[in-house]
């Protein structure tokens, strides 16, 4: 994995930590917000929201249903065109 | 790009009858308003002079309700040119009055599609950007024919109930995040719907009035203004009639 991907990735899963209120070691790539850490589906649209100001991008709302682990963030926020 | 600095209100069904008073009302307190309609273009392009005669912004777009990628443009359309909706208000509405024991299949999904598909398509796509920003106020016209039934009106009825369900549950939904939504259920109101009910309907409706008259769209204005007000900050899930009293 490329240094880039790793920051970008590390970034992500604190934001996503801080917003599911999990701790970083609990969570993998794979693993699911909802089913494994009992997060809120709606706590989606607060990561979406804070991902969209933190990399200046813009998330459609049809991405929403993918977010479901850290993986799938980390394509969303690939594939977000700038804001 | 013009700096915002008024509230931006979004209404569908914005060309006639309560719609048409909401824009007028929702300008009058201070909202730039963009309104869709769906066939009289002279009526939108009429009320838009209004609108700008009381010094506010306006867009007009036709757009049918029923098709949710067209609503989603009016979304868009509305945030690009207005700035983020701070208030969407629900007013398109058609009746096809039938026993149902008459009615055609055509005529039920007509009016569930336009009553109540709209108000799906409408908020679905106004609350993303509202969650994000963690504010906004929905208000969905039903009427008392959702609340309490109206023989003929098997469909309308359930469209208008159907409203009041989904607004309760989207209230609940949105509620944490800053958000209300609630519902104006009026009675008979003097527009062009209940024109064209038959002078012998229209006559026994007033009958049952207790105050009388048919209310007017203004008034039912009045009340969308009051519930996207800031007086009514703790008001949410809530289903306010006005009717004159009819349902006592």
């Amino acid at each position: 994995m490329s240094d880039v991907y790793e920051e970008r990735m590390a970034q992500i899963k604190e934001i996503v930590c801080d917003i599911l209120e999990i701790e970083e070691d609990e969570v993998t790539e794979t693993s699911l917000f909802k089913e494994d850490h009992d997060a809120d589906s709606l706590r989606a649209i607060e990561i979406l929201a804070r991902l969209e100001k933190e990399f200046s991008i813009s998330i459609d709302q049809s991405e929403l249903g993918r977010m479901v682990n850290l993986k799938a963030v980390y394509e969303v926020v690939e594939g977000a065109p700038r804001a | 790009m013009t700096q915002q600095t008024s509230k931006v209100a979004l209404v569908t069904g914005g060309s006639r009858g309560i719609g048409r008073a909401t824009v007028l009302r929702l300008a009058q307190d201070g909202y730039d308003v963009a309104f869709c309609y769906q066939s009289d273009e002279e009526a939108a392009r009429q009320l838009e002079k209004e609108v700008e005669t009381l010094g506010r912004r306006v867009l007009a777009r036709r757009a049918d309700v029923c098709d949710s990628a067209a609503v989603r443009e009016l979304v868009s359309g509305t945030e690009q040119a207005l700035g983020p909706i701070d208030a969407a208000v629900t007013a398109a509405g058609i009746t096809r009055d039938n026993p149902l024991v008459m009615m055609a299949d055509e005529e039920w999904h007509q009016v569930l599609d336009v009553n109540l598909n709209g108000v799906y398509n409408l908020c679905r796509a106004s609350v993303f950007s509202m969650m994000k920003r963690r504010t906004g106020v929905i208000v969905n016209i039903s009427s008392v024919a959702g609340v309490y039934g109206n023989a003929t009106q098997t469909n309308y009825s359930a469209s208008k109930a159907g409203i009041i369900g989904f607004s309760r549950a989207l209230a609940k939904e949105v509620g944490r995040y800053g958000i209300r939504a609630n519902v104006v259920a009026p009675g008979f109101i003097d527009t062009d719907m209940t024109s064209s009910l038959s002078g012998s309907v229209r006559e026994k409706a007033l009958e049952t009035i207790p105050l009388g008259r048919l209310g007017q769209a203004e008034e039912v204005a009045d009340m969308v203004s009051y519930l996207v007000s800031d007086r009514a900050a703790y008001v949410t899930g809530a289903v306010l009639q006005i009717d004159g009293g009819i349902t006592i």
